[in-house]
């Protein structure tokens, strides 16, 4: 009963952290920081569609923002259109940008590393490309719902969040379900099954897997994070613009959870705030934000030489050498206990 | 008992089997021959990742030839690697459950997935698989290639890399593999003494043809077998 409680300390303390962040961001941080921090969560969202594709299946996908920006378009036109509410625009969002990226999987499952970059970075800029062609729904008719001229609507959030706090709860809330049913996966079959595709996809198929069903999965999951990201993007903004998804975007914040650690959720968190805290934060400063992004090249090198954990996982470290002084503090005769590396017996 | 009749496989102008008709019946079966006689290859047919060109293979009474790697193996068609594999950031008990998840019902995984792990005495499965030494990492895959109902189990050169005392503890275990699990195994090995000590009969392939095959003291005796493989020797 003990170890069953102890087995499920690490959760009840990551929820218990994400109900005090609900509670204090809101009330600690003014109203810049706090849209800030906002966009901070729903960025964490593509970024773990990122860790899951690259860091579970070693696949490199630039598409996150491609299909964030598929979702928010979704959502615009059926919110403003159509009026719907926001948990069918964000169903909506969903469902269409999972199967698009099911759709997109097809090709992808063949390539692999540079080649599959490329192929998912010029997805990537023909969606941007149409959706400058196209313009996001602003009240406009047709099926395109967009207008030059004229009263431009934009999607008003629903009616239990409409302040910024209940905003971010909103989000907050979202990304912790995310997270959670993404760490249910990867401890499941299924992401037992990934990593084994990852290290031999020749072993994963001697082993049993059904690899082609498990990489059009885990595209569509990927994918349907992105587009919800979109959609929760459009709730707190109300208009969407396409140069928040360019593909230059993917590629950063692929960049950035490689800094972070793409297997860890601690990992796409820092990803999320490097890639819109850090700029602000600089921007506050006085310090061009775009500086940001010279530092970021640096840190991808440091962390190919010498990280490749990324940087969750050189917390987590750091984290588990504190434990053990403080144990050895306390128990100065105790034997010491393998660390989490386990050496061999 | 495998049954392999006129196997071809070719790649261009290359063929790496070449009308290879044999049969493969001790429980613990041998497969040698020179660098590039096609012993690769032939572990890859019988796996299902090399389609061949004509020919087919029979196991224990089932036409293998025209099914998948994923259907063998839930067949019960299992092979380890020449280098091992196993994804170094999950735990073993992760890597070794994987055949598991495919081949069993659930409620027999947990239990399949913890004999596997007795049987080749791996202890603290929760550990990384990447902390494992070179023959920790051996019997991991091989723990994973024993889950679920195994009738067949090819090795690709299980003990390379491996020091002389990790070869012996290792034949030990692969000794018993027959009796406890009741499958047939298929050893492809360089190492002759692990050949010698383990197979009580052998394949010799050389240029994709079978050059030999019958009882391993009778085969090694063979003028044949011995100019090709001391032809190897002096190549190399």
């Amino acid at each position: 009963m003990n170890r069953a409680l102890a087995a499920h300390w690490p959760t009840a303390l990551r929820l218990l952290g994400i109900v005090a962040l609900g509670v204090l961001v809101p009330n600690q941080f003014g109203a810049g920081w706090l849209s800030t921090l906002t966009t901070c969560v729903v960025v964490s969202l593509p970024a773990a569609g990122v860790g899951l594709l690259y860091g579970e299946l070693g696949l490199t996908s630039l598409t996150q923002f491609a299909f964030a920006g598929l979702g928010g378009w979704i959502a615009l036109r059926l919110g403003i259109g159509f009026g719907w509410p926001m948990p069918l625009l964000i169903l909506a969002a969903v469902v269409v940008t999972a199967v698009f990226g099911a759709i997109l999987s097809i090709p992808a499952l063949r390539l692999r590393d540079l080649y599959l970059a490329l192929v998912t970075l010029m997805v990537a800029a023909s969606v941007n490309i149409a959706l400058n062609a196209a313009g996001f729904p602003n009240g406009g008719g047709g099926f395109l719902g967009y207008q030059k001229v004229g009263k431009l609507s934009r999607l008003p959030r629903p009616s239990f969040a409409t302040s910024d706090a209940a905003y971010f709860r909103l989000v907050l809330a979202h990304a912790a379900v995310v997270f959670l049913l993404f760490g249910l996966v990867k401890r499941s079959a299924v992401g037992r099954a990934w990593a084994l595709t990852a290290q031999s996809e020749g072993a994963a198929r001697s082993a049993g897997v059904k690899v082609t069903q498990l990489k059009v999965l885990a595209f569509a999951m990927a994918a349907a994070v992105s587009g919800l990201a979109g959609a929760l993007i459009a709730g707190q903004l109300g208009q969407l613009a396409p140069s928040t998804f360019q593909p230059a975007n993917s590629i950063l914040l692929f960049a950035l959870v490689v800094i972070g650690g793409a297997r860890s959720p601690l990992g796409w968190c820092l990803a999320a705030l490097l890639y819109r805290a850090a700029p602000y934060l600089l921007d506050q400063w006085g310090v061009d934000g775009n500086i940001a992004t010279m530092i970021f090249g640096a840190a991808v090198i440091f962390n190919l030489l010498s990280a490749p954990g990324g940087m969750a996982e050189q917390f987590k470290g750091a984290g588990r050498k504190l434990i053990g002084l403080v144990a050895g503090m306390r128990r100065p005769s105790a034997p010491v206990a393998p660390d989490a590396e386990g050496l061999p017996a | 008992m495998i049954s392999l009749v006129d196997l071809t496989v070719q790649f261009g102008g290359v063929r790496p089997l070449d009308r290879l008709s044999a049969t493969m019946g001790a429980s613990i079966h041998g497969v040698i021959g020179p660098n590039g006689a096609g012993k690769t290859t032939l572990l890859n047919v019988l796996s299902g990742f090399t389609p061949c060109t004509t020919g087919r293979v029979v196991a224990d009474g089932v036409d293998l030839s025209d099914m998948a790697p994923e259907a063998r193996a839930r067949w019960g068609l299992r092979r380890t690697f020449q280098t091992d594999q196993l994804a170094g950031w999950r735990s073993v008990h992760d890597n070794v459950a994987v055949m598991a998840d495919t081949t069993l019902p659930h409620h027999d995984r947990k239990r399949a997935v913890s004999d596997a792990l007795d049987f080749v005495g791996l202890d603290r499965p929760e550990r990384l698989a990447g902390s494992l030494s070179v023959l920790e990492r051996r019997l991991a895959e091989l723990a994973r290639a024993l889950v679920g109902h195994p009738r067949l189990v090819l090795m690709d050169e299980p003990a390379s890399g491996m020091v002389a005392h990790e070869t012996d503890a290792f034949a030990v275990l692969v000794r018993r593999i027959p009796d406890q699990f009741g499958a047939q195994v298929v050893l492809i090995e360089h190492d002759m003494d692990l050949v010698t000590a383990l197979c009580t009969e052998v394949l010799v392939l050389d240029f994709g043809r079978c050059l030999a095959e019958g009882r391993t003291e009778v085969v090694l005796q063979d003028r044949a077998v011995r100019a090709a493989w001391l032809g190897e020797a002096d190549g190399a």
